[in-house]
């Protein structure tokens, strides 16, 4: 799309999906706009997919939010992109550019059916955040059991310490988890990816990875090496018992590329085994007779068994390395022969030459060089050793020469080394066990001079060394101690102070050197001439045999880039690596301290006289429990588990993040919110004590898809808790931690819990300590009040300062004060803390991106009479982005937003839409029933309990079977394709999918059927997993009869099936609203500005209703000039047709088509729309009590807000008494009104800015000045006003006996209190007229509640909908509610009609009841059950049925009489059938063991 | 490391032991301390409630004096801790409070003297991998109940001594001398401080609740760092097991009574005799470690 030109763009950004996202993209793309719902987790639903059940309907949260999801994913026009975040915006409003970073999942969203395979292999458990910690998840899981989209996502941080510290990147984490598994094998396969020499490094690797271990900062790190000696052996055992074979001898083609390798060892393996592996064609020369270099020649056996050398070199040879042993080059082959011979070589020659001691006496015999030495024994000559030996050295083959001299006879050994034991190169644990040997070590100690005795060496001259300032090398250089010589008696001296290049090699080959060692580029291993590249000790001088297989793994990269003639620098593997950055590794003050395995040894006594392997392996339970001890570090350990399991090969471990840009012509915010981090108020010990939960984390308790599957149990010790305590605003009203603003939706989310936890437990004890008791929504009071009714929930309005666990039984304790004032103690099981709303983490981020405001609370900061607009024109904001709120509220808003955006967008509606067409339907009516069967395995879901093939076979001969068949996922992209294909093979006409549930995959499959040119109501769907394989995996037999039965009888009722047609109805246009106040011409202008016509009909002789009687609100002066501005743009829209006086008479028609007859003063007038908007309003309730109208000093708050506008309030400097709920929380009026709290803020701090003398009182019951309210409550504190409590058993007293006298007798107070009152100011709330709602209601057909509102469509989810089609409902008809909420509500009834509205025709549902006119016996029954009045008395006076009102629910169908109504679809006689088929007796023959043996598959089996 | 070191008027009568362990551990480990030249009482708990300015003048006196020595102010009395931080926060922060300090002073004092605790320096200064360095001995295993008072925590805000709900650093102390340092829930309760002699009914009950946790949660003995919070919960065993039928021997220690210990110092040279309730069973663990 481009934006030049005027062109509005008709897509909607929504950043959020939770249900404010997914209801504003619902709105937009059933009104005709694109949407991209962009969301950062990987599925939509938000923090309704956390909650339990819902306050005060008691729903399910998920049962409820559910369908609503999955609407959205299924809309063509919502494009849902998870894991995905919006960072910038460009443009203006109708053009935006959208930038948009999407984050990889790691499983192709397209390829993955949900099948859970994958999980279920996964070794990786870590804490999952979903269920906030409580319990774990798999590293690749779904977001939650429901999760839209249902596709699986892998979580990664990066890559662990220990794979970045390894030189070869060995994914340690991987093939630990493997082990933890049992999965030696793949452990091992896992290792040999990046290191061939796995059971040699088991052994003789010095570890850096052990070093960076994680786990080292809690108590020792893992023992990584022996884990990999562990996996490693097992694979060799496996061999040595036949349980394994060797991989097969391979050959390289004919065709392939030569590489030579100069030198066998570690380097040389390396890369010899990668490049054979990748079908190259390696030789290795090797100078001496075998294979391994140092590894065979330098490691003595007692560290390194020349078999698990053999073994390891073997593997490699079988991928087809060739070896030409005693070949030197330099003098058995040269250089220059090798490279012409080879497209590349690998130089790994080693270091093979022993540095010279450089001291008098080298040359005698007895005095061996320690390279020599060790290489003599590895050759299987034994060197007469005996008396002392002397080793000059501190590296490793001094410490190898040594303790093999000692095995070969020696009475003593001596290691002189001229620094101190911290310089020692030696790997530390190789020097214990010299020592423990009794090998001495004579620190800063160095040669002088060898001593001869008849031609040998038999004394060494030493000299004591002192350390001085650091070398080179940064180790301090040991200086000579003038005057310290000495000697040392020796028979035998051998010298390991260090190897160097043989300078021949240097000298014969010829790339470019340096000091000794040839020269490479550090990242490709490239030397100076081109397809010659080196590694190892060569190029390093001597180092690790890891550091070496690094070298390999680098060189064959880049061998194998060159001979494709590939760049050698860019995406190399190394690059792919990411550290996980700070704050994201595991919390570690948690972890369990658990000791680290330490292997068995050779005894001492058994050791000394042969080469035996000193140190055994792990045992498997000490194996086992070491991998437990990782914490996994990055998440993901990339074991690969998990793409082996994919049948669907939808796993990726390679994904990178992407950006995308997106043109769009409006945003809508709905982030959401995050919950307050109750560790931050450390006085409850959330964290710290077990049993202390947030609200969240109880929710998931109670939860049966949570963590406890609903039970509410004690962290501690998992029993059941009883005693269970809520504290309020825990990171709410709490200036302490920034938030001063009251979080709304806790006390009843508190009050919801106690009571849905009641339910739980028996014998539940709830008690629940507040401030002040918020349930100021529609129902919420009643609710509350139900609860307070309750024996065993107690209400106590005190904050507790601080929790104590109880050592052993790690109860909690409380200490509050009391409803009498005094201390009280109480000791509970469980604490719940209401944790407050604070703003999304994402928020301020997506602020700065998007240049929007925040408020001082870093909420998105909006105005209260443009409560949906941010500081951004173009972007709009809807829930709890905005402020504290609740569900309907949320989802109004949300609505409400989608309104804004589509007046923005509105001649840009329909451009960017698309509408899906498919093939004209193939007519079935003449022909005999051809089914197919199709049997789903849902991975192992249903295959793993029922025996799928067999109950193919069951089936294939019934009547009418055409086809049958199963698959591994009947819903997957190449299933669907080829029910396609089949059915027009086969020309099916009925098809029956047995699997899942029709209520996720019903609409897809009938979708992949008018795809086919299939009615989609010639589906049938047998439910065989959720109500089968699922609920009897404990008999699979059992289980496998029951879903042949299954079967059998959907293919019965599919032979009944026919194509059914819903009819389309044409939409008139227009809206008409109902009620000319704020609400009611907030919505006429929306639909106008959405370019609707709109008839706004209102009864009064003018516009603006209650308006009128409002002067200011808390945050604004000026109402007057709001509201005239407002009539003003309604009078003068082209679009709005006002209809003044006018009287509703009569109310006929549908969805799509209303007629509306008005009395206009006394003429009679008819309008027609396809919507109606309520917006009825209601008015200040009156009151008698009091004194009201008795003394004239007695007002209402609106009385006294004129007054004080008006400037004739003249109580100046005296008492002003309020008293709150008059009328209100009652028996006659059980709800709250709302508003009355903040009207009397908003006039008492009125009347102190005019007076700061004057007295105020507030006599209240709770105050609820929710959301951002509560600061005008505190401000009006701070200003002196004065707030006692009353309690409804004793309500304030006022007499006018001897002047106005105010009785007030709170519980807050030692005794009653009197008030002398200038005036008395009543907060009387706000009630409907009851008759003029009732007179409409009946019209409208749509009900009111007991206090006489309007009853929506459902209170928390369709919030501003009828059950009724096309009628929407908005303003104080709906319920109490200020400016801001109505102008919200208005315009979500708005964007709700606009979904009718903006199409010209309605499907009508073909899954529709009619009556059979010949049967009705006119008794009206249906016309009294339907909820949605859609059967009506005809003009033959028999029932009849309006199919744009039926919903198909069937409740007419199952209460007629006389059985004259049927629904389409659900006849009777297709259930007839489907019993019928259920009690024949014909199962026997059926049952499979008829069956022929001939081989059931994967494919068709053809009949036709 | 040298510091200037504030005894305060407690370290000179009833916390005599806690100098005395103080000023060897501090010799033990190379902290050099001097003690400013005539310093005075810092009005804890009864000067500082009675009067705003006091409160202020009388720590600002010794906080002046130290200014001039150029050094941090060193602490170990949790109360003159407490009282010097939040002069030194009332000077710095309020101009009118400053200004009677000068007045009250004759010389002005801007609240700008680092006053640092013992346990701060400890485990900042010297650091826990020299002072287990220098350990001759250990705990042995002892269950240690670290108790911390209201004073060195509260209020946070100006204290920024530790978490003010779940402290540490005594317990890492302890967990270093090789003690079991225990997770109570009593760290940071009040043990009635102040009201010690007008309301001993309440610092019996107060007392009472915090040793009783102790007691509970298996406490061989606790640990404190402040003179106060000692005496009530050592003397006031007695009155408790009197009144109510207790049988309280909690051992009640200064930490660096403890430290000392370790540091290879005699019960003699760190006062365990001036301890109501004997803390015989510390001595015979910690004895038993030297032996190993």
């Amino acid at each position: 799309m481009s934006n030049n030109g005027d062109k509005k763009i008709g897509a909607v950004l929504v950043a959020g999906g939770g249900i404010a996202g997914v209801q504003s993209a619902l709105d937009l793309a059933n009104s005709g706009f694109k949407v991209y719902l962009v969301e950062r987790d990987a599925a939509i639903g938000g923090m309704m997919a956390h909650l339990d059940k819902t306050f005060p309907t008691g729903d399910c949260a998920t049962c409820i939010v559910s369908p609503k999801l999955v609407e959205c994913a299924r809309n063509l026009n919502v494009e849902i992109l998870t894991l995905s975040e919006l960072v910038g915006l460009e443009g203006e409003p109708g053009h935006f550019k959208a930038t948009v970073r999407r984050h990889p999942r790691f499983v192709d969203e397209d390829k993955c059916t949900g099948c859970s395979e994958c999980t279920q292999v996964c070794p990786v458990d870590i804490p999952d955040e979903f269920n906030r910690h409580l319990g774990t998840r798999k590293a690749i899981a779904k977001l939650y059991a429901q999760a839209t989209p249902n596709i699986f996502g892998i979580l990664k941080n990066g890559h662990s310490p220990c794979k970045r510290a390894c030189p070869a990147r060995v994914n340690v984490h991987g093939y630990v988890q493997l082990i933890k598994q049992k999965e030696y094998l793949k452990a091992v396969n896992l290792i040999r990816e990046r290191n061939p020499l796995s059971a040699i490094c088991g052994r003789v690797c010095t570890h850096p990875c052990e070093t960076e271990c994680t786990r080292g900062e809690v108590d020792d790190p893992i023992s990584i090496r022996l884990l990999k000696r562990f996996a490693s052996d097992k694979e060799m055992e496996m061999l040595a018992s036949g349980q394994l074979t060797l991989p097969d001898e391979k050959t390289p083609g004919l065709d392939a590329r030569k590489v030579a390798v100069i030198g066998g060892g570690p380097a040389g393996l390396t890369v010899a085994n990668d490049l054979a592996a990748a079908g190259l064609a390696v030789t290795v020369y090797e100078a001496m007779p075998a294979a391994g270099g140092m590894l065979r020649y330098g490691i003595p056996e007692y560290r390194l068994p020349k078999k698990v050398l053999d073994h390891e070199v073997e593997i490699i040879r079988r991928k087809g390395v060739k070896f030409v042993f005693n070949c030197r080059v330099g003098k058995d082959v040269t250089f220059l022969d090798l490279r012409a011979k080879h497209d590349a070589v690998f130089i790994s020659g080693g270091a093979q030459k022993s540095r010279k001691l450089g001291v008098d006496g080298e040359q005698l015999v007895g005095v061996v060089d320690g390279i020599e030495f060790l290489r003599e024994v590895a050759s299987g000559r034994k060197p007469q050793v005996r008396g002392t030996v002397v080793v000059v050295g501190g590296g490793d083959t001094a410490i190898d020469s040594a303790r093999t001299a000692l095995r070969l006879g020696a009475k003593e050994v001596i290691i002189v080394y001229r620094r101190s034991r911290a310089e020692m190169p030696a790997t530390p644990s190789e020097i214990e066990a010299a020592e423990y040997e009794g090998i001495k070590i004579r620190y800063l100690t160095a040669p002088r001079r060898l001593q001869e005795k008849d031609g040998r060496v038999n004394a060494v001259e030493c000299i004591q060394m002192k350390l001085g300032e650091p070398d080179a090398s940064g180790r301090r250089r040991p200086v000579e101690v003038p005057g310290s010589e000495f000697t040392i008696q020796a028979d035998m001296v051998i010298s390991a102070i260090g190897q160097v290049v043989d300078d021949q090699l240097l000298g014969h080959i010829v790339v470019k050197s340096e000091g000794g060692l040839f020269q490479i580029d550090a990242v490709t291993g490239q030397t100076s001439v081109e397809g010659v590249f080196a590694g190892g000790d060569n190029v390093t001088g001597p180092a690790t045999v890891i550091e070496a297989v690094a070298a390999g793994k680098r060189a064959a990269e880049s061998i194998g880039r060159y001979l494709k003639g590939q760049d050698l620098r860019g995406d190399r593997f190394e690059d792919f690596l990411r550290p996980i950055p700070e704050g994201l590794l595991p919390a570690l003050d948690k972890v369990e301290k658990k000791p680290r395995a330490h292997p068995e040894e050779i005894a001492l006594a058994n050791r000394l006289s042969n080469f035996d392997e000193v140190e055994q392996g792990l045992t498997e339970e000490q194996a086992l429990a070491e991998a437990e001890r990782c914490l996994n570090c990055a998440l993901c350990s990339e074991c690969g588990r998990c793409v082996e399991a994919c049948k669907q090969h939808a796993i990726d471990h390679a994904m990178r993040e992407q950006t995308v840009t997106l043109d769009v012509g409006s945003v809508i915010l709905t982030p959401g919110f995050a919950e307050f981090d109750a560790s931050r108020k450390g006085e409850f010990g959330y964290g710290h004590y077990s049993n202390v939960v947030t609200s969240v984390q109880f929710e998931r308790m109670l939860s049966a898809a949570g963590p406890f599957e609903g039970h509410v149990i004690r962290l501690s010790d998992g029993r059941e808790a009883r005693r269970i305590a809520w504290i309020q605003c825990v990171g709410s009203r709490d200036a302490t931690c920034g938030n001063e603003y009251c979080s709304s939706i806790c006390c009843m989310m508190a009050t919801k819990q106690a009571l849905v936890a009641s339910e739980h437990i028996e014998g539940m004890d709830a008690t629940i300590f507040y401030m002040d008791i918020r349930a100021h929504g529609k129902d919420f009071d009643q609710y509350y009040e139900r609860a307070r009714a309750q024996d065993n929930i107690h209400y106590i309005k005190s904050i507790p300062s601080r929790i104590v666990q109880l050592p052993g039984s790690k109860d909690l304790r409380m200490a509050y004060l009391d409803e009498t004032g005094r201390l009280a103690h109480k000791e509970f099981d469980l604490i719940v803390l209401s944790v407050g709303l604070e703003p999304a983490r994402s928020m301020a981020g997506l602020a700065a991106c998007l240049d929007v405001k925040l408020n001082e609370f870093g909420f998105c900061d909006t105005d209260r009479l443009q409560p949906l607009c941010s500081s951004r024109p173009g972007v709009f904001v809807g829930g709890t982005a905005q402020e504290p709120k609740d569900i309907p509220e949320t989802v109004t808003q949300a609505s409400g937003a989608a309104s804004m955006a589509m007046e923005l967008l509105a001649p840009a509606r329909n451009s960017l839409i698309t509408k899906k067409s498919y093939p004209t339907e193939h007519d079935v009516t003449d022909e005999e029933p051809r089914l197919g069967v199709f049997v789903c395995h849902c991975g192992m879901n249903i295959a793993g309990t029922i025996d799928v093939e067999q109950v193919v076979k069951a089936v294939e001969r019934e009547p009418n079977i055409v086809v049958a068949s199963h698959s591994l996922f009947a819903c997957s992209d190449t299933s669907l394709s080829n029910l396609k294909e089949v059915i027009h093979q086969h020309r099916l006409n009925r098809i029956v999918v047995a699997s899942c549930t029709p209520r996720t995959h019903e609409p897809l499959f009938r979708e992949t059927l008018r795809e086919a040119g299939l009615n989609p109501y010639l589906f049938e769907l047998a439910n065989i997993r959720d109500q089968c394989s699922w609920v009897h995996s404990a008999a699979p037999g059992l289980a496998t009869e029951k879903a042949v039965e299954l079967v059998k009888m959907s293919i019965a009722r599919a032979r009944t099936l026919w194509p059914l047609e819903g009819g389309t109805l044409a939409v008139d246009q227009a809206g008409i609203v109902i009620g000319g106040g704020l609400s009611g011409m907030t919505a006429a202008l929306a639909l106008a500005n959405q370019g609707f016509d709109v008839h706004l009909v209102e009864k009064d002789n003018r516009l603006g209703g209650n308006l009128h009687s409002i002067h200011r609100t808390l945050e604004t002066e000026n109402i007057a000039a709001f509201t005239s501005d407002l009539i003003d743009r309604v009078q003068k829209h082209p679009r709005i047709k006002t209809h003044i006086e006018a009287e509703i008479t009569g109310i006929k028609g549908h969805v799509g088509k209303f007629h509306v007859s008005l009395a206009h003063g006394g003429k009679n007038a008819e309008v027609t729309g396809g919507a109606i908007i309520v917006a009825t309003g209601a008015q200040a309730a009156k009151t008698t009590e009091f004194l009201y109208g008795k003394s004239d000093r007695v007002l209402t708050q609106v009385e006294l807000e004129t007054q004080l506008h008006e400037k004739r309030w003249l109580a100046q400097g005296q008492n002003v008494v309020m008293i709150q709920c008059v009328g209100s929380r009652n028996e006659k009026h059980p709800y709250c009104s709302r508003l009355c709290c903040s009207m009397a803020v908003k006039n008492a701090l009125a009347i102190k800015k005019l007076d700061p003398n004057a007295n105020v009182y507030v006599l209240y019951r709770d105050i609820r000045t929710y959301g951002f309210r509560e600061i005008y409550y505190r401000q009006a504190r701070e200003a002196g006003v004065v707030f006692m409590r009353y309690v409804p058993e004793a309500p304030p007293q006022v007499t006018d006996d001897n002047g106005l006298m105010v009785t007030v007798n709170s519980p807050d107070l030692p005794e009653p209190l009197a008030i002398e009152a200038d005036n008395v100011v009543l907060s009387t709330g706000v009630e409907v007229d009851f008759e003029n709602n009732k007179r409409l209601s009946d019209m409208l057909k749509v009900p009111l509640n007991a206090d006489g509102f309007y009853v929506e469509a459902h209170m928390k989810l369709r919030p501003v909908d009828f059950t009724t089609e096309g009628i929407f409902l908005c303003g104080l008809a709906h319920s109490p509610k200020f400016i801001d909420e109505n102008l919200a509500q208005a315009r979500a009834a708005a964007a709700r009609a606009a979904t009718v509205l903006s199409k010209t025709h309605l499907d009508v549902s073909a899954q529709v009841s009619y009556v059979n006119q010949q049967k009705c016996i006119s008794c009206m029954t249906c016309v009294t059950v339907c909820p949605y009045s859609a059967p009506y008395c005809n003009k033959d006076g028999k029932g009849q049925i309006e199919a744009a009102k039926c919903m198909g629910c069937g409740i007419c169908a199952a209460e007629c009489p006389a059985r004259a109504i049927q629904l389409h679809h659900f006849e009777t006689d297709q259930f007839e059938v489907m019993i019928k088929t259920l009690l024949s007796d014909d199962r026997e023959g059926n049952d499979g063991s008829g069956a022929t043996g001939r081989a059931s598959t994967a494919h068709v089996v053809g009949k036709s | 490391m040298k510091y200037a070191y504030y005894p305060g008027c407690s370290a000179e009568s009833t916390a005599r032991d806690m100098n005395q362990s103080t000023l060897a551990v501090a010799r033990a480990l190379g902290i050099e301390l001097q003690e400013p030249e005539g310093w005075t009482c810092c009005g804890a708990t009864a000067g500082h409630q009675t009067d705003r300015m006091l409160a202020a003048s009388l720590p600002a006196a010794n906080l002046a004096k130290v200014q001039d020595m150029k050094l941090d102010m060193l602490v170990n009395c949790a109360a003159c801790y407490n009282r010097m931080k939040v002069a030194n926060h009332e000077i710095a922060a309020h101009p009118d409070v400053r200004q009677n300090v000068r007045e009250a002073l004759d010389r002005d004092y801007d609240g700008s003297v680092k006053v640092r605790h013992l346990i701060e320096v400890l485990l900042e200064d010297v650091g826990l991998q020299t002072i287990t360095k220098s350990f001759k001995r250990s705990l042995n295993g002892l269950k240690v109940a670290c108790y911390y008072g209201c004073l060195l925590v509260r209020p946070p805000g100006i204290m920024k001594f530790d978490d003010p709900e779940n402290p540490q650093s005594l317990d890492r102390l302890v967990t270093v001398m090789g003690g079991q340092s225990l997770d109570w829930p009593c760290k940071v309760e009040c043990c009635g401080g102040g009201l010690s002699l007008t309301r001993t009914d309440v610092v019996v009950d107060l007392t009472e609740s915090i040793l009783d946790m102790a007691v509970q949660s298996g406490a061989e003995c606790i640990a404190v760092s402040c003179p106060m919070c000692q005496v009530n919960l050592d003397l006031r065993q007695q009155d408790i097991n009197k009144q109510g039928g207790k049988h309280y021997e909690m051992p009640v220690v200064y930490i660096t009574q403890l430290l000392g210990l370790c540091l290879g110092f005699g019960p003699d040279e760190l006062g365990f005799e001036k301890l109501m309730v004997p803390a015989a069973n510390i001595l015979k663990k910690v004895e038993a470690s030297g032996h190993e």
